[in-house]
């Protein structure tokens, strides 16, 4: 449920991240149906089912055996990339029971997007 | 001869008097929790570590109270308040998250994957490279 009140916040910033011109890409290991449910809970944001953990497999956000029934999930983690495609910001709390306030995320988005910008 | 008198005395008066150490206990150690559901009610996503310790000191109290009055039903309930205490400093310390170490690196592009998005149309590495930047945050799911 934390998981989704993070979105919730990020959801309530849209239009801070879009002045920015940044869009929210919000990837779980949900199914296309349960990713339905959240993109319909949190319109502004593009919600991407990794139901096959291909993105997590390749990007090592895992944490193993803290998902339902011991399961491995993904370890929530907040990467920042810029319009040509290069990471700019990863973060990542470090218990999983914190998440990044949209205002820390934000303030990371002016840090580190704009300060190379042209370059 | 004084000590004589003043004793018995405070012996007598001693049990009416005595602090509801159990019932303070219990109170104390659901304070915590309280808090950490103000806390989530109000989006502060910090490490509770005030669940633990309050829980903590709530079962000390209970010690206290089981110590002066020793009786099964306190002792009963004393046991399932220290496990439950256990759990709360499992709950905090057993949460820890290892930093990123994966591939992805500040200053270079991420390696490629493909997933979709929830209208079942592609996303993959190379729709980070249209100009505009992205957040991805990655999340545990719907549930």
């Amino acid at each position: 449920m934390i998981c989704l009140v993070e979105l919730g916040q990020l959801e309530e910033h849209h239009a801070d991240f879009e002045k920015r011109n940044v869009r929210v890409v919000a990837i779980s290991r949900d199914n296309l149906e349960d990713s339905k449910k959240t993109q319909e809970a949190c319109p502004h944001l593009q919600i991407v089912s990794d139901a096959d953990h291909k993105i997590a497999d390749a990007l090592a956000v895992i944490d193993k055996g803290h998902g339902p029934g011991g399961s491995d999930t993904n370890a929530p983690t907040t990467i920042l990339v810029d319009g040509d495609g290069a990471v700019r910001w990863i973060a990542r709390p470090d218990r999983f029971i914190v998440r990044l306030t949209p205002e820390e995320v934000l303030a990371a988005v002016d840090e580190h997007l704009n300060d190379k910008k042209g370059s | 001869m004084e000590q004589q008198t003043v004793t018995p005395a405070v012996l007598e008066s001693a049990p009416p008097r005595r602090l509801p150490y159990f019932l303070l206990g219990t109170l104390v150690f659901f304070l915590g929790m309280i808090i950490y559901v103000v806390q989530m009610a109000t989006k502060h996503f910090v490490v509770p570590w005030h669940v633990p310790i309050l829980g903590t000191i709530g079962v000390l109290l209970m010690l206290l109270s089981v110590v002066q009055r020793p009786g099964i039903l306190r002792i009963i309930g004393l046991l399932i308040f220290m496990a439950l205490a256990g759990m709360e400093w499992f709950f905090i310390v057993g949460t820890k998250l290892e930093p990123y170490a994966g591939p992805a690196k500040a200053g270079e592009k991420l390696p490629a994957f493909t997933a979709s998005f929830a209208d079942g149309s592609p996303f993959a590495t190379q729709n980070l490279e249209d100009g505009k930047a992205t957040l991805l945050v990655f999340f545990r799911g719907h549930w």
